[in-house]
């Protein structure tokens, strides 16, 4: 390295590193949901059978549009966190039509995430700023930086004392109906507790799928999961 | 804290073990259904990635092989699939 910063912990790994994005936490919004029919969930195991383990029905199900007037772009990231005890599920979420957010939960904290801004909609009058080797600003203490905690991989995370917040698209957990189609279906997590969760998928109620069918891809695959301090956004 | 440094910031000191993070360090935009991709710097240990489909009800499979050091994406079935997505690649040491 040539040009610009890194910073390594007492393990001696980089933890920050100019020519790095951090992703940095843009606005947090509360949704409020419209009751819609219950869902049957799975738990997901690599490997099994969807329509086996872990069955569960979630009752009292709530359907989430996006915030009035906030506009998705190319470079951001969704995230959502619900109570323990609670599961949220997307689908679509990044298509511009289809997008669906489902939970047992009738309000939800959805945190915007993406690239750091320009230098010029920061503070800027104390602090530091790092530059990548293109001149490009990759860190601002002023920007709230998003700490992104692991890959949603189903196991146990430390938010840290923060709120676990789960980043995810949904679209990769396909099933067969018993016509035989593939549809995309929902996935999503429940929060078992503090620093625990489980990944789940969700299906309609009354939909017949096909019987112990294997899972065609890894559902959750493209989800990351991060720790936010929401007294902040 | 004992190592690194410590960053005055409005809401007060930020140390470099708090910015203990993953990063964007490289987005792959894919403009075909299916192929493939030599990424280097890119270490699944330390890292991992996040496709943005986001015209297709259709996704592929992803698959990365850290020996070879080559990304790939094929479809998942017969329909049509996305020729215009990308793929962002985060690396860290959390």
């Amino acid at each position: 390295m040539s040009y610009g910063y890194e910073l390594y912990n007492d393990s001696g790994n980089i933890v920050a590193s100019s020519n790095d994005r951090t992703l940095v936490t843009y606005a947090k919004y509360t949704l409020s949901g419209s009751s819609v029919t219950n869902q049957i969930t799975y738990d997901y195991i690599p490997g099994a059978p969807y329509n086996v383990s872990g069955q569960t029905t979630l009752t009292g199900c709530y359907t989430f549009g996006l915030p009035g007037g906030f506009t998705m772009a190319d470079n951001l990231f969704l995230g959502f966190t619900v109570p323990v005890g609670r599961s949220v599920f997307v689908r679509y979420l990044y298509k511009p039509a289809g997008r669906l957010i489902i939970s047992d939960q009738p309000t939800l904290t959805m945190v915007v995430a993406g690239p750091l801004q320009s230098v010029s909609s920061y503070p800027a009058t104390w602090g530091m700023i790092g530059y990548n080797d293109v001149g490009t600003a990759t860190f601002h203490s002023d920007a709230r930086v998003l700490k992104i905690l692991k890959r949603i991989d189903g196991t146990s995370f430390n938010a840290g004392g923060h709120s676990p917040v789960f980043f995810m698209s949904g679209n990769y957990f396909y099933h067969k109906l018993a016509s035989g189609t593939r549809r995309l279906r929902m996935t999503g997590v429940r929060l078992d507790s503090a620093t625990t969760y489980t990944r789940r998928c969700n299906n309609n109620v009354g939909v017949s799928l096909v019987a112990d069918q294997i899972w065609e891809t890894d559902p959750l695959g493209n989800g990351f999961l991060a720790s936010v301090d929401l007294t902040l956004i | 804290m004992s190592f690194g440094i410590e960053i005055l910031t409005s809401t007060g000191r930020q140390s470099s073990d708090a910015l203990n993070t993953y990063g964007i360090f490289y987005i792959l935009q894919c403009n075909s259904e299916a192929g493939s991709a030599s990424i280097p710097e890119f270490d699944s240990n330390h890292g991992f990635y996040v496709p943005r489909v986001q015209n297709s009800n259709n996704h592929q499979i992803f698959t990365w092989n850290n020996s070879t050091k080559v990304f790939t994406w094929a479809k998942s079935n017969g329909n049509l699939h996305s020729s215009d997505f990308s793929v962002v690649f985060f690396r860290g040491y959390v």
